[in-house]
């Protein structure tokens, strides 16, 4: 049974299921229901009998007391009306029987004694009851009573059994309808699972997939097929695709070893280290190297003994000893000897050996011969190059160390600095060469973490330290720190400088200097003596011109003239009249007077002009000395003033020069606000360029003599005064000479003028400045002068 | 206790045998306690939920001593029961049962009675001169008659089970 229902078609195994669950299920709750049922008719039957009982125990109190037998017998008689009650008897209160009622009949259906007051028992299909007859609360007597259920029961559950059978008969067809059509929800893509999964089994084709209709587990389960079929698809490919990858890697790998196998074979050739694998000493194998670097023919080596690349038996011994003694021991031999080239040449070369096989020795050992002249060469020259720098460090007269926060490595000269032994000095802190404070009294060990600090962190140092000796002394020291880096170390490299005797020379010198400056100032007042004699001198120039023209003027003059006038006039005192109407000299005499006349009226006018003009070259003078005097006592007077009127001045003092070497003046003034300025120095400057140009122009020698003068202003409040004159021109060499002290290009200059100016200018805040283009090209001096005078009193 | 089984055992068939009289009188005592269960007297009657029934016996005793025996420790719910012998001169509505027997004249007695008295006696024409339940012996068993109509006046209710016992009810108006 069970075998050929698990063979059934899923169809008809759901449709199974599903009846027999819903009729067990159904037929369980109908048993139930009835079962219930019954439970509660009983019930009720108990009930009903008990009110029963009650009743007629009422109803017989008076009987009983009263001993009425035929009375209580007409109340149980009742009880004909209730069909179900079989027996029914009265007892006294003694247990003697009062009154019974059988329903067939019989008298011996009572039990005897009187049963237990108010006890209810059901045995099969009886009922049974007792009740005690209770009359002003004593009990008189008792009442027992006896029910049949049984064809009540019977005829109940006939119409129970009948019913369920009908809705059992109508519930299967609801169900196989129901389960016929509800079936195909489960079983359908259960088929279609199988279906696919005969098709993939017997087809082999992977890529066939079921049809996922629902999200139930029979949908997981279609899912997850198809998922499987998706793993074992990819792990196909995958398996094809290693597959192929593996031959692919074999072939592959195959190459590789073959080039391998070359590669290595043509290290062994080409290894510059000779390779030989010996055998008792005799060369077995050997690779290129010694035919290269020794230039013995391979197949004159091989099955040679190796004592042909040796000098003597003795060093071949030795070797040997060397070579091979520790080979058992240690599995590696070394030795360093010197081989024989094929050209007799001896080469220094090192040797090392081990054997072929470790466990097997009689195989034979590799010997590596490699010729290390060269380093031998390279290690001697790095020695010696060693001991030269050592040699430069050691005679260095700085005192040169390197350190962290204690000294690794110092010089000589750090341990004369110090005056003591380099073992001191090494691993000891700087901290313990220096006093606890430095002169500006900073803490030793905190300035000195700071400077080292510093110098670690790539700021190179260069500072003045006070050190302490090992006798205790103070030492000034100058001292600089670089960060280097040394093997991958981070160090700082000082370099260390007794300036004890520096420091003093400095303070020496700087006494020195303070009397220099006292010395510089009296200069300085020399010079500007030299300054008011070059300007008093320049007017004086003015004041001779004058002089020599008034004295010439009056030299020349025809006073004479006028004592021969005179004389005439005496010759002819007495016939005066008649001489000056009839003499024809006497005539002309008249006339004569009055051109002399004329001609000294004019002669005077020009000495007039000549004398005024020498006036405003003394007050000049005078003015120049009151300056003089302003400046020795150290105060220029500043007066603001119109810069056009200064330059006008200036032109004036020159007026004459200019006239007499016919310089044409060009004036180009742009109005500007007046300036405050020292009138003198500004004078004094401005007389001196123009007097220069002038020369420049007599030295360049032109006709077309011509000098301007610009007064303007720039941006930055100055403002600007400028000589230029198209003259001798200055060539550029000299451009930047021309304000020095003593720079002149005239014979009979003293180099002092432009100086002075230059110095003048600065000190009201200006400056001067010159350009020229070249020789022959004219120059441009500039005197720049602030608006505002910055207060620039000593 | 004791009274109950000598009440059963006055049975039918056993007879009145050696002594009639007493045999007869200790059963219409018991017929008189009886009464006193199955009737209801008007709640104005007792003065407490303990006062005594008073069962009074006017003129001559015929019980003697067994009546006495029979009341004692005998109670209807709550109440004592008290034996009271009487003169038919004395105040006989004091009473809650008055037995009167053959010897005690009836009309006299019963002239001059309040209500709410059960009235007992043995006479023939006892319920025709207002009594309410008379005693008599009938094939040597004791029975008894009620008259509803003057139990009705008296304001007594008599349970329907003693009613159900009765030989013979008068009533005047059908119930």
């Amino acid at each position: 049974m069970n075998r050929s229902f698990q063979s059934f078609p899923i169809k008809r195994k759901l449709m199974a299921v599903m009846m027999l669950t819903s009729s067990a299920a159904l037929l369980l709750s109908c048993v139930g229901f009835v079962g219930f049922q019954l439970l509660g008719y009983i019930q009720n039957e108990k009930q009903n009998l008990a009110t029963l009982g009650d009743v007629i125990a009422a109803n017989s109190t008076a009987a009983l007391s009263f001993g009425d037998k035929s009375s209580a017998e007409d109340t149980l008689r009742g009880l004909k009306a209730e069909p179900s009650i079989l027996n029914a008897c009265l007892y006294g209160r003694d247990g003697t029987l009062f009154a019974t009622y059988s329903r067939d009949g019989s008298d011996q259906s009572c039990p005897p004694g009187i049963p237990r007051g108010g006890s209810e028992t059901s045995e099969y299909n009886r009922l049974t009851l007792s009740r005690s007859v209770v009359l002003n609360g004593q009990n008189i007597g008792t009442l027992w009573l006896q029910a049949d259920l049984a064809p009540e029961v019977v005829a109940y559950l006939k119409r129970a059994v009948t019913i369920l059978l009908c809705v059992m008969g109508a519930s299967s067809l609801a169900a196989l309808f129901l389960s016929r059509k509800l079936q195909h929800f489960i079983s359908d893509p259960i088929l279609g699972l199988a279906k696919v999964a005969r098709v993939v089994t017997e087809k082999k084709d992977y890529s066939i997939r079921a049809k996922q209709q629902s999200g139930d587990e029979t949908g997981l389960l279609i899912g997850a097929f198809n998922e499987m079929l998706d793993q074992i698809q990819r792990r196909d490919d995958a398996l094809r695709s290693a597959n192929d990858l593996l031959e692919k890697r074999v072939q592959e790998r195959t190459e590789e070893l073959r080039a391998s196998e070359a590669t290595l074979l043509g290290v062994f050739r080409a290894t510059p280290i000779g390779i030989n694998i010996m055998k008792g000493r005799v060369f077995h194998t050997t690779n290129d190297y010694l035919t290269e670097t020794f230039g013995y023919p391979k197949e004159s080596i091989i099955g040679q003994s190796a004592r042909m690349l040796y000098e003597s038996d003795e060093e071949f011994n030795r070797v040997g000893r060397e070579l091979y003694g520790g080979l058992q021991a240690k599995g590696v031999g070394a030795v360093e000897t010197m081989l024989r080239r094929a050209d007799g040449v001896m080469r220094n070369a090192l040797l090392t050996s081990a054997f072929l096989y470790r466990e097997d020795p009689s195989a034979g050992v590799v010997v590596a011969f490699s010729d290390i002249t060269e380093i031998k060469r390279a290690e001697t020259a790095l020695r010696d190059s060693e001991v030269r720098y050592r040699t430069v460090i050691d005679n260095a007269s700085e005192a040169i160390w390197l350190m962290t926060d204690t000294f690794l490595e110092c010089n000589k000269s750090a341990c004369e600095l110090w005056a003591c032994n380099r073992e001191d000095i090494i691993g000891h802190s700087p901290v313990e060469f220096s006093p606890p404070t430095q002169p500006d009294g900073k803490s030793s060990a905190q300035a000195a973490k700071e400077r080292i600090d510093a110098a670690f962190g790539g700021e190179p140092q260069l500072f003045y330290w006070q050190h302490t000796r090992k006798d205790g002394t103070l030492i000034d020291t100058e001292i600089s720190l670089t960060g280097v880096t040394i093997g991958g170390q981070r160090l700082v490299l000082a370099i260390g400088r007794d300036v004890t005797e520096r420091k003093r020379a400095q303070a020496e010198m700087e006494n020195l200097h303070r009397q220099l400056l006292d010395v510089s100032r009296c200069a300085g007042m020399a010079e500007v003596a030299t300054n008011v004699l070059h300007n008093v001198g320049n007017v004086l120039n003015s004041v001779n011109v004058s002089a020599t023209l008034v004295s010439e003027k009056i030299r020349e003059s025809p006073v004479s003239s006028l004592a021969k006038v005179v004389a005439l006039m005496r010759t002819h005192e007495n016939d005066l009249a008649a001489f000056l109407t009839q003499d024809p000299k006497g005539r002309h005499l008249c006339d004569y007077l009055d051109n002399l006349a004329q001609y000294l009226g004019k002669e005077q006018t020009g000495i007039v002009h000549e004398l005024k003009s020498l006036n405003a070259d003394i007050n000049h003078i005078k003015e120049i000395v009151a300056m003089q005097q302003n400046y020795a006592r150290a105060s220029g007077i500043v007066d603001t003033l119109p810069i056009v009127d200064l330059v006008e001045d200036a032109l004036r003092m020159n007026n004459g020069a200019l006239v007499r070497h016919q310089v044409h003046v060009v004036r180009e003034y742009i109005a500007t606000p007046s300036v405050p300025v020292d009138k003198h120095k500004v004078l004094q400057i401005l007389v001196n360029l123009v007097r220069n140009a002038k020369y420049a122009l007599d030295d360049g020698g032109g006709n077309d003599k011509r000098l301007t003068v610009r007064v303007g202003m720039d941006g930055d409040g100055f403002v600007k005064i400028s000589i230029i004159d198209n003259g001798v021109g200055i060539p550029p060499e000299n451009l930047t000479r021309v304000f020095e002290y003593g720079f002149t290009t005239r014979k009979a200059g003293h180099g002092f003028g432009l100086h002075s100016g230059a110095l003048a200018a600065k000190e009201m805040g200006g400056s001067l400045s010159a350009h020229s283009d070249g020789p022959g090209q004219g120059a441009t001096f500039t005197l720049s002068l602030p608006l505002h005078q910055e207060c620039e009193k000593p | 206790m004791l009274v109950v089984a000598l009440l059963l055992t006055v049975s039918p068939g056993r007879g009145l045998a050696e002594s009639p009289t007493s045999l007869e009188y200790k059963v219409k005592g018991a017929f008189l306690l009886n009464f006193a269960k199955f009737t209801k007297w008007p709640a104005e009657e007792f003065a407490a939920t303990n006062t005594p029934v008073t069962i009074g016996i006017v003129g001559e005793d015929p019980f003697g001593s067994s009546l006495d025996q029979l009341v004692a420790g005998e109670t209807i719910g709550s109440r004592p029961i008290v034996v009271k012998r009487l003169k038919p001169a004395d105040d006989l509505s004091r009473c809650q049962i008055l037995f009167v027997p053959k010897s005690t004249p009836v009309t006299d007695v019963l002239k001059h009675l309040g209500p709410s008295v059960l009235t007992v006696g043995e006479s023939d024409g006892f319920l025709d001169a207002g009594g309410v339940i008379r005693l008599l012996v009938d094939d040597k068993k004791v029975r008894f008659e009620v008259n509803l109509d003057a139990a009705q006046r008296a304001h007594l209710s008599i349970s329907s089970q003693l009613l159900k016992l009765a030989r013979n009810i008068k009533q005047t108006v059908a119930p």
